[in-house]
């Protein structure tokens, strides 16, 4: 009951006018972006960040966690029209959404895709509703010595589990963990790595590395691939949306299989909705009595995958708020945002925050609502944006990368250290290392060296303590098997592009 | 190969690096013990994904898209501009050279769209950013 309770004192907080404007502008941001490909929800939160600053912390937090799953509502379109995902998730909706868009039934898959989202979010946030307290509770007993284990954990899954090589991960997690340390130690007030350049003093700018890592270097390498796509044009109408009975029969039972899959993948540490919609497919077509269908217009082969990937991203937020511990780049994102807020997740923040937290849960349904009404009768104006020539909108992010990079701290070497980080992510990237992990490193490791020396102080310098404490013996033991497990598996994984997206 | 090289040698730079930081023991670990222990690891997995691409199997792949000069020099160049003149020559100024710059990325500009664009571009960037915002730029000069 005292559960409702909370939640209706969160739709208080959610329905006011101001959150109302701000969970609206957020959906449809994401969606636009969502169905654009080539832009990222990354690039845009991040874009966005800086003017979060100026707005109370719930109003902020509910325009860019609106941006991110607004996203995902939008990705599939251009997967299932241009045969190109809008955002990596959407990757594998290609598969069987575009196969169906040949055959005329792009309608159909529009709307399919669009309610196995609201599914998947509306089952994972009920999962947040009621799990999140437990979890919150349960986590107040984590010590230092506990927290240093799970955010290894989830380095640890977040590099290793994702496509291509997991020592190319680990790498650079590790390379992400080390830009973490420039700036000011704060134990001993030592400058690290800060080279005399005052504007490093700080630490680097996430927003400033973000934008590069993926504003500039997503720019670069689709400038460089320059194969820029461009949708036919086919009317999408309420009338050629309506699935028929087989469908419907089709797609009931994956769309709640894909719900499961994402909830449970979205709230470990580590993993992001790739990785759900990769599972949630491949199992899909385990179970099918029709392996065959696969790939050529199943309907099951998108209604499992969008569902998980929405599951997955409203999931994701329940580790992220109750432990503090993102699990993937763009909640890593999301975190720094709040912290520069003043506001540590973690367990205390359901019952200190709890205005926040259950505000920003009770957002989440209402930004899902709006979506549906974004996405299904408005669907046609979403895809005559995909008409939008690359030549205007590329010129355009980049402007507001410069601009919104500069807005931060007012700072041009902010913009300069943008730049760098893009050309250095694009090479990376063509190379085949992946730069999210870079980003989790980079915003977890202020925390997991601050929990290693607190865990060492409390246990009186003993390493010892890691495997003594159940929790923490437990986190580094998955880690392990994760280890063991991914290098077993070799780097011959025969995903030839590691491109990697967030 | 070469990105490869390069994290491995940026490893021991910092591990290097972290060493003129009192590094300190486990007793009593200072600042450059954290950096020292990432670095040795960065340089040590470097190692290990040389080793791994002895034969590569992954470079054939990448060939695909082989390297253009033109897009990154054009996305280079254009944000250059912007840090070089932001605050030098003011918003205008900075925020047309840098549209039209970027715009230089794809062959055959059309000087017609770019022009627009750069002046929508600047005017509605000016709007948000500066009048409403407050960033302290000046419009020109």
């Amino acid at each position: 009951m005292e559960t409702l309770n909370l939640l209706a004192m969160g739709f208080e907080q959610a329905l006011t006018p101001e959150a109302l404007m701000f969970c609206l502008l957020g959906v449809s941001l994401g969606t636009f972006i969502g169905v654009l490909p080539g832009i990222g929800s990354l690039t845009t939160i991040a874009l966005c960040l800086p003017l979060t600053f100026h707005l109370e912390p719930l109003l902020g937090l509910i325009m860019l966690a609106g941006i991110f799953y607004g996203a995902q509502y939008g990705s599939s379109t251009a997967s299932i029209l241009l045969n190109v995902p809008g955002s990596a998730p959407a990757a594998i909706t290609c598969l069987d959404g575009y196969p169906m868009s040949r055959q005329g039934r792009a309608g159909i898959a529009l709307f399919m895709t669009t309610i196995a989202s609201f599914i998947g979010g509306s089952f994972a946030i009920l999962l947040l509703v009621f799990f999140a307290p437990v979890l919150a509770n349960f986590a107040i007993s984590f010590s230092a010595a506990d927290y240093f284990s799970i955010m290894i954990l989830a380095l640890t899954a977040a590099s290793t589990l994702s496509v291509g090589s997991p020592v190319k991960g680990l790498a650079m997690v590790t390379f992400g963990l080390l830009l973490g340390m420039v700036g000011t130690d704060i134990n001993s007030g030592q400058f690290r790595f800060t080279f005399g350049i005052p504007a490093l003093t700080d630490g680097i700018n996430l927003v400033a590395l973000a934008m590069g890592l993926f504003g500039v270097a997503e720019i670069l390498n689709n400038l460089n691939e320059g194969k820029v796509p461009q949708a036919g044009q086919e009317a999408i109408t309420l009338k050629n949306m309506m699935p028929t009975k087989d469908d419907w029969k089709a797609f009931r039972y994956s769309c709640m299989r894909g719900s499961l899959i994402g909830s449970f993948i979205g709230m470990l540490p580590g993993t992001g909705p790739t990785i759900a919609t990769f599972m949630a497919y491949a199992g899909e077509k385990k179970l099918s009595h029709h392996p065959e269908k696969f790939g050529h217009g199943a309907v099951e082969g998108i209604s499992a995958p969008e569902a998980a990937n929405n599951a997955s991203v409203q999931a994701a937020f329940i580790p992220t708020l109750t432990l503090g511990v993102p699990g993937d780049a763009i909640m890593a994102v999301m975190l720094g945002g709040l912290l520069v807020h003043g506001i540590t997740p973690g367990p205390q923040l359901v019952t200190t925050d709890a205005a926040l937290f259950w505000g920003v849960v009770a957002s989440f349904w209402i930004g899902n609502v709006l979506l549906l009404i974004l996405n299904l009768p408005m669907i046609g104006l979403w895809v005559k944006l995909l008409s939008i020539p690359y030549r205007f909108l590329f010129p355009a992010v980049l402007f507001l990368i410069c601009i919104g990079v500069y807005s931060v701290n007012n700072n041009r070497v902010d913009v300069l250290l943008t730049l760098g980080f893009g050309v250095m992510g694009f090479f990376l990237n063509r190379h085949g290392f992946a730069s999210a992990p870079l980003l989790l490193g980079f915003v977890l490791g202020p925390l997991i060296e601050e929990n290693f020396r607190r865990a060492l102080v409390l246990s009186d310098s003993s390493l010892a303590t890691f495997v003594e404490r159940p929790i923490s013996l437990v986190f580094l033991v998955l880690t392990a098997i994760l280890l063991v497990f991914s290098l077993w598996r070799k780097t011959g994984t025969t995903h030839s592009r590691s491109q990697a997206a967030p | 190969m070469l990105p490869t090289f390069l994290l491995a040698l940026l490893g021991l730079g910092a591990a290097f690096t972290a060493f003129s930081y009192d590094v300190g023991s486990f007793t009593g670990m200072g600042p450059g013990f954290f950096p020292l222990a990432l670095g040795l690891i960065l340089f040590l997995l470097g190692g290990v994904i040389l080793w791994q691409d002895r034969q590569p199997p992954e470079a054939i792949a990448e060939q695909a898209h082989p390297f253009a000069w033109r897009p990154f020099a054009a996305v280079s160049a254009g944000i250059l501009a912007w840090v070089l003149l932001a605050e030098t020559t003011g918003f205008f100024v900075a925020a047309a050279c840098q549209v039209v710059l970027t715009s230089l990325a794809l062959p055959k500009p059309r000087w017609r769209s770019i022009a627009i664009m750069a002046a929508v571009l600047a005017t509605g960037g000016y709007l948000l950013f500066v009048t409403q915002l407050g960033v302290p730029l000046s419009a020109v000069g």
